[in-house]
């Protein structure tokens, strides 16, 4: 009783004193799965939002103000790193993984390629600490970004206040990454039966194989199910780097790395977690060629994928038609031009 | 009808305010002053100790979280303290004195808290205030609080620059490093002193063979069980 009294007298006092309830702005699919992020704690609005842009934008973040989170993340390139098998940070540092691309990540439980980090709130926190990458501390973004009326605005805009803290950074660049959303693929329109979705039958083709042979894993619509598999590779001797055993430190996770998305697949190369294919050519052909056999391979990938050279460029084909080009040329995620020249 | 909606509105507002003025609990201070020592010394950084073992120590940083107070009251009830979670660091005075907000007239009998945070909330995204990540006190990677840094120097640590560094976390069985403490106290004492004694926990730890850890698992368990043995309420 005491509870509801309580509540009913906060939406009497909301309504008096004008507050106006922000909208969250993140919107899916309607067939798609629920999110996992919880939305009705921490709706997105379009200050936090961005707020976040400029965040994820700006080099101040790192330690010698060299590298943003956009070094890694390019828009073009699925947000990903393109042609750098392992990133790099600053000082030229190179660093042990491919850079994964940020994209729906709304639906992820866990992230990185070995699950390392399990709140995509706190993800930021593994590249701009990590010493090969951006090498700062957030104690010191805070410090940074406090002497900057720009960002006093712009943390005032999105949360009311004005006072920069770590945990409001974190939450802006969350407001931004967990808005690089993707559903307008020619894919996509082939399924909600759009115009511009109209597949050929080479991509028919493709589409079907693809539900034969690799589904399982890259499970639609998101196209990976948030699992690790062993997906054999063999180990790179000059990296040595055995995924989620080092996180579960459980011998039964040795070489599983998260499965990626596929979805905008043209632009993310290199491919696979230490970047070693340069081509979907050579992805393919490790799945019916190069597939290595051990205790803990994915057991979708105990029996040889055997597919023809036509129903290997068909696949291909397939693929393309993830490529979502609204999202990777989508203004409302580029560089904030706008934002930054205000400093 | 403008004006009747004001009236409405002022009348709704001072209909809240009475029931939050009187709906509320009236509340009393009660008092936790931490005094960290190195057997019975008062710790000071870049000052030199030497434990049981035999190993010169110097700390520049020891900090710890204590979390989640609770107060055992007579007739085996309780009143538990929400959201009390508390960053402790030995060398910054400000954070040596906190303070909970308890019932008035509770007839106390024992006073339990924890050492360290406990899990949900390392899953619980970006958290403010003592839990803020900007206190350096989570691991990027393998995400979790850490519940306790200590942290110096020592000629035993064969390591670079003698540094020993000792992060103790973890959430995930089977080496969850939460430990929980409690302490008899009287029934209307207002506040309790709490002495932290960071030689017993270096007395345990041999330098010369363990100077390192950063990482959950099942040394890090071991270690929170020495580590817990530090606390102890000054009579």
């Amino acid at each position: 009783m005491k509870k509801i009294s309580c509540l009913i007298g906060a939406i009497l006092l909301l309504s008096f004193i004008g507050l106006k309830v922000k909208k969250n702005i993140f919107t899916y699919p309607e067939y798609w799965p629920k999110p996992i992020y919880d939305f009705v704690k921490k709706p997105v609005t379009e200050d936090g939002f961005q707020l976040g842009r400029a965040l994820f934008y700006d080099p101040k973040l790192s330690k010698d103000n060299t590298i943003s989170c956009a070094s890694c993340h390019l828009q073009a390139s699925g947000f990903t790193h393109i042609d750098h098998d392992l990133s790099h940070g600053i000082d030229g540092k190179i660093g042990t993984r491919n850079s994964l691309a940020i994209m729906n990540s709304a639906w992820s439980n866990s992230f990185m390629w070995d699950g390392g980090v399990n709140h995509l709130e706190v993800q930021a926190l593994a590249p701009l600490t990590s010493e090969v990458e951006m090498a700062e501390t957030l104690e010191n973004v805070v410090r940074k970004l406090d002497t900057i009326p720009f960002y006093k605005d712009l943390f005032y805009k999105a949360f009311q206040d004005s006072t920069i803290t770590g945990q409001r950074v974190l939450l802006g660049l969350t407001q931004f990454t967990v808005m690089l959303n993707t559903y307008n693929s020619k894919y996509d329109k082939y399924i909600r039966k759009e115009e511009g979705g109209e597949f050929t039958e080479q991509e028919k083709n493709g589409l079907k194989l693809f539900r034969n042979h690799c589904v399982s894993c890259h499970t639609e619509p998101l196209f990976s199910t948030n699992e690790f598999k062993n997906n054999g590779l063999l180990v790179d001797t000059t990296l040595n780097d055995y995924g989620r055993m080092k996180i579960t430190q459980n011998s039964i996770d040795s070489l599983k790395f998260k499965v990626p998305t596929l979805r905008n697949i043209q632009f993310t190369k290199p491919y696979m977690h230490d970047g070693r294919f340069e081509t979907l050519q050579e992805v393919i052909t490790h799945y019916t060629n190069g597939i290595q056999q051990s205790e803990t391979l994915s057991k979708e990938l105990k029996n040889p994928i055997i597919l023809t050279h036509r129903e290997k460029v068909d696949l291909l084909i397939f693929l393309r038609t993830l490529t979502d080009k609204e999202f990777l040329f989508d203004k409302r995620f580029s560089f904030p031009k706008e934002l930054i020249t205000q400093k | 009808m403008k004006t009747n909606l004001k009236v409405t509105s002022c009348l709704c507002s001072f209909i809240f305010f009475s029931m939050l003025l009187f709906g509320q609990e009236l509340k009393k201070e009660f008092k936790i002053k931490v005094i960290p020592v190195f057997n019975g010394q008062t710790l000071q950084k870049k000052h030199w100790y030497v434990s049981k073992n035999g190993d010169s120590i110097q700390f520049n940083n020891v900090k710890f979280y204590i979390t989640d107070f609770k107060f055992d009251l007579a007739k085996n009830t309780h009143q538990e303290i929400i959201n009390s979670s508390f960053l402790v660091d030995a060398f910054d005075e400000k954070t040596l004195l906190k303070s909970l907000k308890i019932p008035l007239n509770i007839k106390k009998t024992t006073i339990c808290f924890s050492l360290g945070v406990k899990g949900n909330l390392s899953e619980s995204g970006a958290l403010s205030g003592d839990l803020d990540l900007a206190n350096g006190m989570f691991w990027a990677w393998q995400s979790g609080y850490i519940n306790m840094k200590i942290e110096g120097v020592s000629p035993s640590c064969s390591t670079r620059k003698n540094k020993f560094t000792f992060h103790i976390g973890g959430f995930q069985k089977p080496y969850p490093t939460l430990r929980r403490l409690s302490f008899p106290i009287k029934e209307n004492q207002k506040e309790i002193t709490l002495v932290v004694d960071i030689a017993i926990f270096l007395n345990e730890v041999h330098l010369k063979k363990n100077h390192s850890l950063m990482i959950p698992g099942e040394e890090a368990s071991k270690l929170a069980d020495i580590a817990v043995k530090m606390f102890n309420i000054k009579r």
